[in-house]
């Protein structure tokens, strides 16, 4: 049965019309889970691609993996979909659900801004580089993927190699007009930017250098990290997450402010502060990631020094 | 014993072109053996007569071609609604015509009642027939300020909740989210418009409707509501149709009170086309005389009320265009092809005049494909199709199942905000779909609208709206094509016309006994015709 003191399940909505490829990129999520016990509900197992020696069980609409993730297939049905996520035993640490590709993510989205029990992480939007643009003037879905890219804290371009680096280009471009405060990736997505940060950023040692940053995620990534021994007031670090510059793709930190402990995450454009009573640790800690050469770090740590010093 | 029983009656309405009335019909082993006068009807031989029926009239039991099985297991919870309504147990529940009947009646139900964490649900209220003020949480919180209580709408998109249960989803003054209405001091007021923010209440109240679609006993009170409005072949169309389900509906359709033989429709956005063209050719082989497996339900837009169908331009009348697709028009494209060549009966729901172009698109595309007669693929709904759509269906040998009963309970709001005067005057168009030659039903949706087919033929009739305006004359039909429409006409949209929807020689033994004769009636009070039984395979059904 479903535990209301667990903390709010993460949800991340994967949009995208047909052929974005939403479905490689659930591939990939469950192949590389990394020991993140994922729950995801997609359309359809026709397409995945999961590696038989992967498959724990399998039985009706679930499979079970040995990595602790589960895939289960829905029928449409939200509200059952919802339910069994809720109720799974023990309940999964993230949960990411298949748009169809006609389905308006808000309408997912929804659900978990409205149930106390989940929290919305991220709408993901893919945007296909061959045929988005064609799409999107289509008098009979041309309205859906407009609503798609409009929802999305943050926007994938897919197909970019065969779309060639001008066609990608000029799609970025385009999406950026359309959506100016969405950050816009290209090709491929870390499970670290579609899930957040795995774990919670690491106290600082040494303080008078309270932040620090490094490339060695990958080369494609860049992330910085910030801890300070005094938590800021909730609306204060509201007003800094309200207007980060741009730059930054995922933000995750834990502030043990007064009334109570917050922990707050921001995806893209979606932010989401929420109450942790757990947390015991003093002061604050932040982490952002951005693309390498992307992430505005002077500038994060000036914000967050601010707002540690007006603690 | 021969086994022969004559029924007589004061009228029998055939609805056969060879005999179109009779008094007396013969059957034997549940089938038509002879329908005529009483020499005629006597004539295979010694016969038992029944004469229970002898001062009512007769006529094929109504088959209600578009319906939903959770339209019995919803009665669990109170009903609250505007009209008068039958419970499955065939008492009636006065209509509720002002928010204190409301209350009283909920007030009065929460008293019976013992154990006070039980949540008090109601459904079927429908605020557009109410004056004063919108029913909100302090209405709710003079009935009980601490026992949860919520309150569907007749269109299940909203629900209005109380202070205890809006407590327990966590809505509370400060409360951001979408569909959670709010009152001027930014407490929520307790509507909650739409699932998403229904949700959180829904399922802490534990009303899950999937589960009353598959509870026993909401499968038997969905036969009892069919029973009492004279229906006895009735639909249920959007079924999940697991193996637990079917070995259910076996069971409880094999029971020999169980009173109308039920076809759900498999539900084939549930997985890929494929599959779901092989599952639905596995259950067609397991029906039974009174489960009928093996149609398909696809569904395309949303609904007009709810601005989600998709319009063609103009769009809609007033307010925003949330038209919504549940399957991408190029996807139905490929499953209407494929569960086509593989020989499936669709049935596919579409609203606004958008989506009946992409399915009847769809359907050229398959013809074109496959080359196939008779296969009485279904449009259901069908609102806003024009003259030009229904030639289409007619040259593509298409049905329309037509929302008759949308005119009466949601026209004034099509009229005046959501399509405006033109569509509204062709919605619903019954005389297209006959001058052009379309094969005709129409229905009720329930639970969306009430389950009467002798309403909704009432509605053909007359189209007449909840105010009392007439939304376009020119597409009222006869009483007597409607009563086709509720018999043979629904009978052939589920290829059971060879065995239903008429009395005549060798077609099973299903009667609805009226107490009037709807021929004979005034066309305007087609509505009020009792229902006195119905009987299937020859048997009374209660
Ligand atoms: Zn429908
Ligand atoms: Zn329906």
């Amino acid at each position: 049965m479903s535990d209301a003191t667990l903390p709010p399940l993460p949800l991340t909505v994967i949009a995208g019309y047909l052929g974005s490829g939403k479905t490689t990129l659930i591939n990939k999520l469950l192949a590389d889970a990394g020991g993140r016990r994922i729950m995801v509900l997609v359309n359809d197992f026709g397409e995945l691609a999961i590696d038989a020696e992967l498959i724990a069980a399998r039985g009706g609409d679930t499979i079970s993996l040995s990595n602790g993730c589960v895939c289960c297939a829905i029928g449409g049905d939200l509200f059952q979909a919802f339910a069994k996520a809720l109720d799974a035993s023990p309940r999964p640490d993230h949960l990411v659900i298949e748009a169809s590709g006609v389905a308006e993510p808000d309408r997912i989205a929804n659900f978990a801004r409205a149930e106390p029990e989940l929290r919305l992480d991220l709408i993901v939007t893919l945007v296909d580089a061959l045929n988005a643009r064609t799409q999107a003037d289509d008098p009979l879905i041309g309205r859906t993927l407009h609503q798609q890219f409009q929802s999305a804290g943050l926007l994938l371009i897919t197909k970019d190699q065969l779309a060639g680096q001008e066609q990608a280009t000029g799609l970025a471009s385009w999406l950026s007009t359309l959506c100016p405060e969405t950050p816009i990736l290209r090709g491929e997505m870390d499970l670290e930017i579609l899930l957040g940060p795995e774990t919670n950023p690491p106290p600082s040692v040494d303080q008078k250098h309270p932040h620090d940053h490094d490339h060695s995620h990958e080369d494609m990534y860049e992330r910085w990290s910030f801890s300070a021994p005094l938590a800021p007031d909730v609306e204060a670090l509201r007003v800094v997450l309200e207007n980060l510059p741009t730059g930054i793709l995922r933000l995750k930190g834990v502030a043990n402010s007064t009334p109570e402990p917050v922990e707050f995450h921001t995806a893209g454009r979606h932010i989401n502060i929420t109450p942790a009573p757990g947390v015991t640790t003093h002061g604050l800690r932040v982490v952002a990631i951005g693309l390498a050469g992307n992430l505005p770090t002077d500038e994060l740590a000036a914000r967050f020094e601010t707002l540690a010093t007006s603690a | 014993m021969s086994g022969i029983k004559i029924f007589n009656a004061r009228k029998i309405i055939t609805m056969d072109v060879n005999r179109p009335e009779a008094t007396h019909v013969a059957v034997r082993g549940g089938r038509i053996l002879a329908v005529g006068n009483k020499a005629e009807a006597s004539s295979w031989g010694e016969a038992e007569i029944d004469t229970r029926y002898a001062d009512q009239v007769i006529m094929p039991g109504f088959v209600e071609g578009h319906a939903h099985i959770v339209a019995g297991g919803i009665w669990k919870y109170v009903y609250t609604g505007f009209h008068d309504r039958m419970k499955p147990d065939g008492k009636s529940v006065k209509a509720m015509t002002t928010i204190e009947d409301v209350l009283a009646h909920l007030t009065s139900e929460e008293r019976k009642l013992e154990d006070p964490d039980v949540p008090l649900v109601g459904w079927g209220f429908d605020p557009i027939f109410l004056e004063g003020r919108r029913l909100d949480r302090h209405h709710l919180d003079q009935i009980s300020a601490t026992r949860p209580i919520a309150v569907l709408h007749s269109n299940f998109h909203l629900l209005t909740a109380n202070t205890p249960a809006l407590a327990l989803a966590q809505y509370t003054k400060g409360t951001n989210v979408e569909g959670v209405v709010l009152e001027k001091d930014g407490s929520p007021n307790g509507e909650l418009q739409e699932m998403a923010a229904m949700f959180p209440i829904l399922r802490r109240l534990k009303v899950d409707f999937s589960d009353l679609s598959k509870d026993p006993e909401g499968v038997r009170a969905y036969g009892d509501v069919a029973r009492l409005c004279g229906v006895t072949t009735v639909t249920d169309l959007f079924a999940e149709l697991d193996d637990e389900e079917v070995s259910q509906l076996e069971q409880i359709t094999a029971e020999p009170e169980f009173p109308v033989r039920l076809v759900p429709a498999l539900n084939a956005l549930g997985g890929p086309a494929a599959e779901i063209a092989d599952r639905a050719l596995a259950l067609r082989p397991r029906s039974t005389a009174k489960l009928r497996l093996g149609i398909v339900k696809l569904m395309t837009d949303g609904a007009i009320q709810g601005y989600t169908a998709q319009l063609k331009e103009p769009h809609y009348f007033k307010g925003p265009n949330n038209g919504i697709w549940n399957i991408a028009p190029e996807q139905l494209h490929e499953t209407v092809a494929l569960l086509h060549s593989k020989g499936i009966h669709m049935h596919i729901h579409v609203n606004g005049d958008r989506a009946s172009e992409v399915a009847l698109d769809a359907m050229e595309h398959a013809l074109a494909k496959h080359p196939r007669g008779d296969h009485r693929h279904t449009l259901q709904h069908v609102q806003l199709a024009d003259r030009a759509q229904f030639r289409r269906m007619a040259s593509l040998g298409l049905c329309a199942n037509l929302f008759a009963n949308h005119i009466y309970y949601f026209g004034d709001k099509h009229y005046e905000l959501t399509i405006g005067p033109d569509r509204a005057n062709r919605m619903d168009a019954c005389a297209n779909a006959l001058d052009l030659g379309v094969p005709l039903a129409v229905h009720s949706d329930a639970p969306v609208t009430p389950m009467a087919p002798l309403f909704t033929a009432w509605c053909a009739v007359n189209r007449q709206t909840a105010s009392g305006r007439v939304l376009g004359p020119n597409q009222c039909i006869s009483v007597a094509e409607a009563l086709r429409a509720i018999t043979l006409g629904a009978a052939y949209t589920l290829k059971m016309d060879g065995e239903i929807g008429s009395i005549e020689c060798g077609k099973r033994a299903d009667f609805a006994v009226l107490g009037s004769d709807p021929l004979a009636g005034n066309p305007r009070e087609l509505k009020d015709v009792p229902v006195v039984a119905t009987v299937l395979d020859g048997e009374p059904t209660a």
